[in-house]
């Protein structure tokens, strides 16, 4: 059983048919949701709608959860779930081509101090790193070094044992490091 | 150094083993034991404590992208639930 969250008398109320109550957990949830499913598709338009879907998968199914995890918890596992789904049935191609522009964009002509300019360069590699990721090593480090969950939650949203999780994990972040490492 | 020559299958196994936690000790995820072992490695390994630096600054790094704000989809989404027709009234 989860430990008691602030969202439980919302879901609570939800469950009931409390259309205000849902309401409410979309305001506290949808842009964070967002943020990551962007993170994995690569596509804004594609992860608004995922964002849109999951929350009406969401509505559809809030009577039926069970609260053996937390609410979000269920609600991004839906999210990421639906992006794995459709990155694996187009093969990636979105992120390809942008991976593709990232790595020819050419250096700004005024790019200001140096410093900074390494700044964006390293950046710019990071997320050409991530990007490249197999969407599974993606969606781990995704969910715990770029949005800052926990171990716990991040493996219980993609269905792993923490210990599986952190295991993909490390293989995520050493394959970033080594894109990145002149950069560093 | 010497300890490592004095005991390079030791040595050999602790390198390995660095290498397979080094995230679970960034994290501060790993038992007292296990850390230790990792920490002990590390001042005897410099290709072990370069890969722990450059591994460090890489999570931090990737913290930094979190933030990009865009404009919210909170609008978005209620909009679509409120115009499904699975919702109840």
């Amino acid at each position: 059983m989860a430990t008691e969250s602030p969202d439980d008398a919302l879901v609570a109320r939800a469950q009931q048919g409390d259309a205000g109550a849902f309401e409410e957990l979309v305001r506290r949830h949808a842009d964070r949701l967002h943020a990551v499913v962007r993170r994995l598709v690569n596509d804004d338009p594609e992860a608004q709608e995922i964002t849109q879907e999951t929350f009406l998968r969401a509505w559809r199914g809030v009577s039926g959860f069970k609260g053996d995890a937390q609410f979000f918890t269920w609600l991004y596992r839906i999210g990421v779930n639906e992006a794995n789904r459709r990155l694996k049935r187009t093969a990636n191609a979105a992120s390809q081509r942008s991976l593709e522009g990232l790595t020819q964009e050419p250096r700004d002509p005024a790019a200001g101090p140096e410093g900074r300019s390494e700044q964006r360069d390293l950046q710019t590699a990071l997320e050409a790193a991530v990007r490249a990721l197999h969407p599974d090593y993606r969606t781990a480090l995704v969910l715990r070094d770029i949005e800052g969950l926990s171990t716990d939650e991040a493996a219980a949203i993609m269905g792993l044992k923490p210990a599986a999780f952190k295991s993909r994990l490390h293989r995520a972040r050493m394959s970033v490091r080594d894109a990145v490492a002149k950069y560093l | 150094m010497w300890r490592a020559m004095r005991h390079p299958i030791r040595f050999g196994r602790d390198h390995r083993f660095t290498v397979r936690h080094a995230s679970g000790y960034l994290d501060g995820e790993l038992e007292a034991d296990a850390a230790r072992r990792v920490r002990d490695h590390t001042h005897l390994c410099p290709k072990c404590r370069e890969m722990l630096d450059s591994l460090r600054r890489t999570i931090s790094s990737l913290a930094g992208l979190r933030g990009s704000r865009r404009a919210s989809v909170v609008p978005d989404v209620l909009d679509a639930l409120r115009s499904d027709e699975h919702r109840t009234s």
